[in-house]
């Protein structure tokens, strides 16, 4: 792995110099003290993961790494700040993968290094790792941005209804998710669903990040009907996913999977790539990136093609996404799959498609009306 | 005129016609501007006067008692203000040396366990990491103890500058204004310039308020640090400096701030003392620090204050205070 970090306080970079150090990482480190410096380092040879204080003179973090994204897409960025500032962390979300929060200690970075490390080594094909490092959100639907917009504004409203909100559009719900789970946000356990995400950051930040939403209301492809499709089947998959699971402790999280899993696939509709057929790997790889937790980017990896596991929990959740996003798709389950589950099988799909059926003559109503 | 001269509401309403004069559109104007400054002190809308006509003199003595009302509401909360945009700041700079003191400590633990004979780690210890920690135990000591006086001196600036004065006059040392003043707007300036401070070292003590003091001084230099920032953006440097000067001359102490910024505007210059008047972006200033800094020095103190400047290369503050206390 080849690690870039850049401070303006050289006594940091001799801290984490001294860490790494003595722990003996199979890591090539380097260490630049100005937006500058790293830059000259990376066109000598790009690094794996560049990982940048945000505030400092001359050219500071957001611009360095905007830069880097631009000439160097396929390096991981990330942010590691002392000022643990709200708008600053939602301005890095423009650029950086990941956020994190002085102090932070060795294992953190560690973690977070072997992690890149995997995800390098699982996505072998590099000219798709440097193809995701572009991707940074997809364009929010104008319509959920304006309706959230407006109930913002509406005195009385409550968390319940932002977040139902939020749940009808995959762009909103991801970038709500990943600044939910950037350093500065998270407490303990990562987040894996919106509603749990909507209630830790509170709605003054929801709205902060709605007006940043809307930086992306010129980009071309927000009206693109191919991505109104499939942001329509997104939803569809999502409810069909609680419904699936109702009454179960994973309901969210399945809703939150089943609602992302085509998010590789909206991408690289968004980026003009032909060929979707890896599109569940692109997604969790981005996911992945975005510092979203494990069980969520296995489940999006997943739901293409699953894999039978043997804890029982994990098997209910990637069976819901699995089900769920092919029934809203109109696609054919995986037959293998569908073998091993059984009799279940029928009364799991029969269930899903009754529940399509339900939504679709909902929202023909709802059009007619 | 009889007693009731500076209490206008008793006063015997002589209504004035809107129509006099030619004036009723212009006055309609001023009172729409009053209830907009008092909106901007009060920090929320102010509703017009109940009564559609009221004379003029009633609706002076309701405004001016509002603004009685909400003046020194408006002063706090400005102060206020000016130490929460502080807090933030200081809290990066104690942020900074945390982080590397905690790498260090972690650091020396971990080679603690190394060297250590009884700890039972000898079978994982390799050559190349025993040459490492004995090469960079003192290092980290030495960085350690460097972030802890940074530390220790950023606190103590805080308590300085938290330290109450509750107005009263008192005999102070300018120097140790001066430095708790660097220390603590340090985050404010440090990313856009350097700061050069420049002292007699036998200065007489000052009588003043200290609080005041420490906000003149502080509005001065977040200002600067505001004007130093524009040319970085406009890319004409990519760093500025602020200098501070202090002179003892013969019955007072002269203080300069200089700073290398955008300079002030020939048209701004008649109204950098007014209140609310700013030329900052909105939410960056409520155009009250110079107003506030020049009361305080010029009423309070009975010194001067003034500035030299020319646009596009930089502005000067001179603050004047007496040796001699006197009164307001």
């Amino acid at each position: 792995m080849d690690v870039l970090f850049v401070d303006d306080e050289e006594l940091i970079l001799k801290g984490v110099q001294r860490t790494i150090g003595l722990a003996g990482f199979d890591w090539n480190v380097r260490y630049a003290t100005s937006g500058r410096q790293a830059i000259a380092f990376c066109e000598a040879a790009a690094p794996d993961i560049i990982i940048s204080d945000m505030r400092m003179p001359g050219m500071d973090g957001a611009r360095l790494l905007k830069q880097v994204q631009q000439r160097w897409p396929s390096t991981l960025r990330v942010i590691l700040s002392g000022h643990a500032d709200e708008e600053m962390t939602i301005r890095a979300l423009d650029v950086a993968h990941q956020y994190l929060t002085k102090p932070c200690d060795l294992s953190t970075l560690e973690t977070l290094i072997e992690h890149c490390a995997e995800d390098r080594q699982r996505q072998d094909d590099a000219s798709l790792v440097a193809l995701v490092g572009q991707f940074d959100r997809l364009p929010v639907a104008p319509r959920s941005y304006l309706q959230l917009q407006a109930l913002l504004t509406t005195p009385g409203y409550d968390l319940g209804q932002v977040t139902a909100l939020i749940e009808h559009d995959v762009a909103l719900a991801a970038n709500v998710l990943r600044l939910a789970n950037s350093a500065y946000f998270r407490a303990n356990a990562p987040i894996s669903d919106v509603h749990t995400a909507v209630v830790r950051l509170g709605l003054s930040t929801i709205r902060t990040l709605i007006l940043i939403c809307d930086l992306y209301s010129d980009d071309a492809y927000r009206d693109d009907p191919v991505l109104a499709r499939l942001r329509g089947c997104a939803i569809e998959a999502s409810i069909i996913a609680a419904t699936l699971m109702h009454g179960t402790p994973g309901r969210d999280v399945a809703m939150t999977a089943a609602l992302l899993a085509d998010i590789g696939r909206m991408l690289m509709h968004r980026y003009r790539m032909s060929t979707t057929d890896r599109h569940a790997e692109v997604g969790a790889y981005l996911l992945s990136t975005w510092g979203m937790p494990d069980s969520l980017v296995d489940l999006v990896r997943q739901h293409h093609s699953p894999r039978w596991v043997d804890d029982a929990a994990m098997r209910e959740l990637i069976t819901a996404t699995h089900i769920a996003v092919c029934v809203a798709n109109a696609e054919a389950c995986d037959s293998g799959y569908l073998l091993q589950l059984g009799n279940r099988a029928d009364a799991l799909l029969g269930l899903a498609r009754q529940c399509l059926a339900q939504t679709t003559a909902i929202d023909g109503e709802r059009d007619r009306g | 005129m009889p007693a009731t001269f500076d209490s206008p509401l008793s006063a015997a309403p002589d209504p004035v016609d809107a129509d006099d004069e030619g004036g009723g559109a212009s006055i309609d104007d001023q009172r729409q501007q009053l209830l907009s400054v008092i909106h901007a002190m009060v920090g929320q809308p102010v509703p017009p006067p109940q009564t559609a006509r009221l004379d003029e003199a009633a609706f002076l003595a309701q405004m001016l008692s509002m603004v009685r009302q909400v003046q020194p509401l408006a002063l706090h909360s400005q102060k206020l203000e000016a130490i929460g945009q502080l807090a933030a700041g200081i809290a990066h700079e104690i942020n900074t040396p945390i982080q590397f003191i905690s790498d260090n400590v972690a650091f020396l633990k971990q080679a603690f366990m190394l060297l250590d004979p009884r700890a039972d780690g000898g079978s994982t210890v390799n050559e190349r990491q025993l040459r490492y920690a004995r090469e960079q135990i003192p290092l980290a000591f030495e960085q350690t103890i460097e972030g802890l006086q940074r530390v220790i001196l950023i606190v103590s600036a805080m308590k300085r500058l938290s330290h109450a004065s509750n107005g009263q006059r008192d005999s102070v040392d300018m120097i140790d204004i001066i430095n708790t003043t660097s220390v603590v707007s340090r985050n404010e300036w440090k990313y856009v310039a350097d700061m050069q401070i420049d002292v007699t070292p036998q200065m007489p003590p000052v009588p003043c308020i200290r609080d005041d003091i420490y906000s003149v001084l502080l509005n001065i230099i977040i200002n600067a640090a505001h004007a130093i920032a524009s040319q970085v953006e406009a890319g004409r440097y990519e760093k500025g400096l602020i200098q501070i000067r202090a002179r003892a001359l013969a019955d007072c102490v002269r203080i300069t701030i200089a700073d290398n910024g955008c300079g002030i505007a020939d048209t701004a210059r008649g109204r950098v003392f007014e209140p609310f008047y700013s030329t900052k972006a909105v939410g960056k200033g409520t155009g009250q620090g110079l107003a506030i800094a020049h009361s305080i020095v010029v009423q309070k103190h009975r010194g001067r204050l003034w500035f030299d400047s020319a646009p596009g290369e930089g502005t000067s503050f001179h603050i004047e205070l007496p040796l001699q206390a006197t009164s307001e």
